[in-house]
C-alpha cells in the first residue's frame, strides 16, 4: 500500500530527528476522537539544535508559508525560535509548526502530557494526550474548540471506560 | 449477536450522549489502532480532496 501524505509528512520530521509532539485535530483522531481534520499541527523544540534539524526537513517538504504563497516565503531559525504559529503548506499538505499551545506551553512543557503511538510501518511518534487537548481546547474557549469538545468529552470517557487500549498505545 | 437479525426496532441500535454525540463512532475509532485511525483519515481526505476536484468551480 502506498504511503499516505499524513505519514509521510510525519515520517519526514522523524527521520530528520525532529523533536515534535503532535496536537490538534490529528492527534485527536490517533487518540481516538471521530473528528475530521486537514492539517498537521505539531509543536516543535525550540531548541538551537533542533531547530537546525528542523529546517532541512522544511526545505525538503518544499514548505512555505500558506499566507501569500505565491511568494514562497520560507520559514528561516528565528521565526522556528518565536512562540508563534508558522502556517505553512508543504508538498504533501498543510503544516503549522507551533512554538508554544495554550497558556505558552512549549515542547518541553507538553512532553509529559504526550504518549508515544505508533502510527504505522514502524514509525513511533509522540502525540499529545486527550485529557490534555481537552484542557488547552477549555482554556482557549473559542467558538472552533467548544464546537468539538463534546466529542473529545465522550471519547475521553469511553476509553476509560475500555478494558484496554488498542495494540500501537503506550504511555511514556 | 444482533448480524442477520431483523431489527424491530433500529432506534434501539443507536447511542447517543445527551449533548448529541455519536457514541457508536468514538467506540467503532477507539476499536482501530492508531495506525488504522491515520490510515483511515487519510483515504477520507484523498477521497474529499478527489470530489473536490471533480466539482471544481461548483
Amino acid at each position: 500500500m502506498p504511503e499516505g501524505k499524513l505519514i509521510a509528512t510525519l515520517r519526514a520530521l522523524h527521520e530528520g530527528g525532529v523533536e515534535f509532539i503532535l496536537v490538534g485535530g490529528l492527534a485527536a483522531v490517533l487518540n481516538g476522537a471521530p473528528v475530521n481534520t486537514f492539517d498537521i499541527d505539531v509543536v516543535h523544540s525550540r531548541d538551537a539544535g533542533n531547530i537546525d534539524r528542523l529546517l532541512p526537513v522544511l526545505d525538503a517538504l518544499g514548505a512555505v508559508y500558506r499566507m501569500q504563497p505565491e511568494r514562497r516565503l520560507r520559514p528561516n531559525a528565528s521565526h522556528l525560535a518565536s512562540t508563534g504559529h508558522l502556517n505553512l503548506i508543504a508538498r504533501y499538505g498543510p503544516l503549522d509548526l507551533l512554538g508554544t499551545i495554550g497558556r505558552d506551553l512549549g515542547y518541553h512543557d507538553l512532553l509529559t502530557h504526550s504518549i508515544e503511538l505508533d502510527i504505522g510501518e514502524g514509525l513511533r511518534i509522540r502525540v499529545l494526550d486527550l485529557e490534555t487537548i481537552i484542557a488547552i481546547k477549555e482554556e482557549l474557549g473559542g467558538e472552533k474548540d467548544r464546537a468539538v469538545l463534546p466529542i473529545l468529552r465522550r471519547t475521553l470517557e469511553e476509553k476509560r471506560k475500555a478494558p484496554g487500549q488498542p495494540p500501537g498505545q503506550s504511555q511514556v | 449477536m444482533l448480524v442477520g437479525m431483523e431489527v424491530s426496532d433500529p432506534d434501539r441500535l443507536t447511542d447517543y450522549s445527551p449533548d448529541g454525540v455519536d457514541l457508536t463512532l468514538i467506540r467503532w475509532m477507539l476499536s482501530l489502532t492508531p495506525a488504522q485511525r491515520l490510515e483511515f483519515l487519510d483515504e477520507r481526505i484523498n477521497e474529499i480532496l478527489l470530489i473536490r476536484v471533480l466539482n471544481a468551480g461548483r
